[in-house]
């Protein structure tokens, strides 16, 4: 028996130790298994064997990953559902064929950037700060000016009385003019009231206007007319960029008329898919990890797929004939009540739009337009909802 | 507790976690791993044979089994040859992805059914005397690809390209009255280049193709030794030893062994060993060569993988025509071949499974081979 015992332990420690099953070995096998399930369309399985594994490991970065695509998959987005934007774009040609494709779809992606958002200040918009620094550092000295159409009215106030000691002759000028000068981009009508001792004539009038007017005016009238003209020039630009939006969306429409169609259990996967993604990249040790831009890019595509279903929702496409049809036709109650998703998609598609470099060409508009969303509520209260529905009302009236 | 009753119960206790140890060695401890029917310095006929073939000699194709059964092989003179997979899923998917728009159908066909896609080609010319055979091989290329996750698709790739120059050599080294043995080199340069890499859809949509494979290159110097032990006897069999790619600079991966996603070929590039047993029966209605190849790795983890490419192999020549069955557990083959004097032709039907079992279905494939002799 003991020669039994003996053999038996040998066989037990050769095999265990040849045979000794390494958690890495586990762990790829288990991922394994869960890209066969994804791969046949099994996503629930997938899930099960997500799940026990996160619960050994909640910061499992992989696990993470694979449940954001099995989410995914839950919420109808994978190449299947997304086949016929990729027809649109790639799979109308053969793969053999792409690279001729490619140099014209790299000028599509510079057209998007610059239609989505303003571009960065314009030459004019500099050379009008350059300006205003200009006018500002400006000596009184260096300003000169010139007067045009004076008109003055005489007023007595007092005549002299030689019966009355210190009795005199008082003039009271109200004099008006345009002022001219270089640093104005138009001349300025300018007032004011001049006391005399005597009755002046136009040419004392104006050579005392032209010794003492103050200078400070010419160069507080210089300032205010250049910023002026800079908040036309945004103005304008808001406007550009509005229409620009406008014909974005009308080229994109079969772009978001051929997107799947996601009702609210699907975006809600959504949801769960982006911020697990976002969660990943957290134990990830750097961006260039190939789950890390897997994940960004990802998050993108499903940020992006909100937002167009969002607009999708809220207008009826059957009705755009033009650009300002996606004013005219939109349903301001489904658009308040897709503010959820749109800030969710816009907040979360950030990433890649930094990484395609769409921020930097935008600049200071596209931070300022993420700092809108991050103060925005997540769900938006009664009053808000009325305040927006009203404003949104007025702009189709306006423009419808 | 009395000791007898003791040891029994230590010896049952033993027993069970013993009989759970070898189930669980029954199941698969590798990551991606992939096998190639078509090796490098390969021949039509011994990828026929799965490799096969170690102990098989007198042919014109022994010595790419087998660089100790150089000695045996009378046969001098100039050759080209061509091997590769010719009709298959693969090549059908190939052509349809690369040539014609894709479709949805292909796109679930290629997820669900047929993920991995693999091409293998090899050419090569030979020059051979009684002394040395020199070969120069300009092609070998190997394709994988391996689609993965509908959700955000991914390509796994791992492609080669490799071109050698080999010089072959053997003698005898014990010529008995029962028993013989020789010992056999093969010597070459090679130029190895690489990519095995995984890039998304979204990738493939923003970068260029070129841009996206980076291939890498080896070369170097590298050798494979042979042995074979004969006998004059009927039944008992031949023997064989080789290790193969001695001092090449290709390691085998283990990260990429056990990666999911990361293909890892095995007994193609790094070094390795083979143990095989065969036998030539030699009738008045042909010859039958019988042959088992085991290939394996020394100072592995586990050595459980290299059981799944255990090969036997039959072949039954009548001199101007040869019928082979090959197979291992996931590669099985009939072929055929017609031999002249100066131009030898082979097509084999096959039943493959290069990702040893991972994809569900097998691969329903032709290969077919050339050779032409001056």
């Amino acid at each position: 028996m003991l020669y039994r015992l003996t053999l038996l332990l040998l066989i037990f420690l050769s095999i265990s130790c040849a045979g000794k099953k390494e958690e890495a070995d586990q762990n790829q096998q288990v991922i394994q298994g869960i890209i066969d399930d994804l791969n046949s369309d099994n996503a629930d399985a997938a899930l099960a064997t997500i799940d026990l594994k996160l619960k050994e490991n909640p910061a499992n970065e992989e696990m993470l990953y694979w449940k954001a695509q099995a989410y995914a998959i839950k919420a109808g987005i994978d190449v299947y559902s997304l086949f016929p934007l990729m027809k649109l774009k790639f799979f109308d040609v053969a793969i053999s064929e792409w690279g001729q494709m490619m140099k014209y779809s790299k000028r599509d992606r510079e057209t998007v950037s610059r239609v989505t958002g303003n571009d960065k200040k314009s030459d004019t918009q500099e050379k009008i700060e350059q300006r205003k620094k200009e006018i500002k550092e400006m000596d009184d000295s260096e300003i000169t000016f010139e007067i045009t159409e004076p008109y003055h009215t005489p007023n007595r106030l007092s005549s002299k009385d030689p019966s009355i000691p210190d009795s005199k002759d008082l003039f009271e000028i109200s004099y008006s003019a345009y002022i001219n000068s270089p640093l104005l981009l138009e001349k300025f009508y300018w007032y004011t009231q001049l006391i005399y001792e005597y009755e002046p004539t136009i040419d004392e009038i104006n050579e005392r206007v032209n010794k003492e007017f103050p200078r400070l005016v010419i160069r507080q009238n210089a300032l205010q007319q250049l910023n002026k003209k800079m908040e036309r020039i945004a103005q304008q630009k808001n406007s550009q960029g509005m229409v620009r939006i406008l014909f974005a969306l009308f080229d994109g429409i079969d772009v978001i008329k051929k997107s799947p169609t996601l009702n609210s259990t699907k975006v809600s996967y959504i949801y769960d898919a982006v911020t697990l993604l976002e969660e990943m990249s957290k134990y990830l040790p750097s961006k260039e990890h190939r789950l890390s831009k897997n994940g960004m890019r990802h998050t993108g595509l499903l940020s992006s797929l909100l937002i167009i279903n969002a607009i999708k929702e809220s207008v009826d496409l059957n009705k755009i004939k033009e650009p300002i049809d996606f004013i005219c036709h939109v349903d301001t109650d489904k658009l308040i009540a897709n503010y959820g998703q749109l800030r969710f998609g816009f907040l979360h598609s950030r990433s890649i739009l930094e990484d395609s470099g769409f921020s930097e060409r935008n600049g200071d508009n596209f931070d300022n337009f993420i700092k809108l969303l991050e103060n925005s509520p997540e769900e938006l209260d009664e009053n808000t909802k009325i305040m927006h529905k009203y404003r949104i009302n007025l702009i189709k009236d306006n423009n419808c | 507790m009395k000791i007898p009753r003791l040891c029994t119960n230590i010896e049952s206790i033993l027993l069970k976690i013993t009989t759970a140890n070898i189930l669980l060695l029954a199941y698969p401890l590798y990551g991606f791993e992939v096998s190639h029917r078509i090796g490098t310095g390969t021949s039509f006929s011994k990828a026929s044979l799965v490799n096969a073939c170690s102990t098989l000699r007198g042919e014109t194709f022994s010595s790419k089994c087998n660089p100790a059964l150089f000695p045996y092989s009378t046969s001098e003179g100039v050759s080209f040859t061509m091997t590769g997979k010719s009709d298959g899923d693969s090549i059908e998917n190939g052509r349809e992805i690369i040539f014609d728009p894709i479709t949805e159908p292909l796109l679930r066909r290629l997820f669900t059914e047929k993920n991995f896609n693999s091409f293998t080609f090899e050419t090569d010319l030979s020059f051979k005397s009684t002394l040395f055979e020199l070969t120069y091989s300009p092609y070998y290329l190997m394709a994988d690809l391996f689609i993965f996750n509908p959700a955000f698709p991914e390509i796994s790739v791992n492609l080669a390209n490799r071109e050698a120059l080999k010089l072959t050599t053997g003698t005898e080294i014990y010529k008995g009255d029962w028993f013989n043995s020789s010992l056999g080199f093969n010597l070459f340069y090679y130029d190895h280049l690489y990519a095995n890499t995984i890039f998304s859809l979204a990738d493939l949509a923003i970068t260029r193709a070129e841009n996206l494979i980076q291939f890498s290159r080896y070369n170097g110097i590298s050798g494979d030794v042979g042995l074979y032990f004969s006998n004059e006897t009927t039944f008992f069999p031949d023997f064989s030893f080789q290790a193969k790619n001695i001092a090449t600079k290709i390691k085998k991966n283990e990260l990429r062994q056990e990666s999911a996603t990361y293909q890892e070929a095995l007994f193609l590039f790094e070094n390795y060993y083979t143990v095989g047993v065969g036998k030539k029966i030699s009738t008045i209605y042909g010859a039958v060569d019988v042959g088992i190849e085991q290939p394996f790795h020394f100072n592995e983890k586990t050595n459980q993988s290299s059981l799944n490419y255990t090969a036997a192999s039959l072949r039954y020549n009548l001199s101007l025509i040869a019928f082979s069955i090959a197979g291992s557990k996931y590669f099985q083959s009939f072929a055929l071949e017609f031999n002249s004097k100066n131009f030898n032709v082979g097509v084999a039907y096959t039943k493959d499974s290069e990702t040893l079992g991972r994809q569900k279905n097998r691969e329903d494939a032709i290969y077919s081979g050339l050779e032409i002799n001056l």
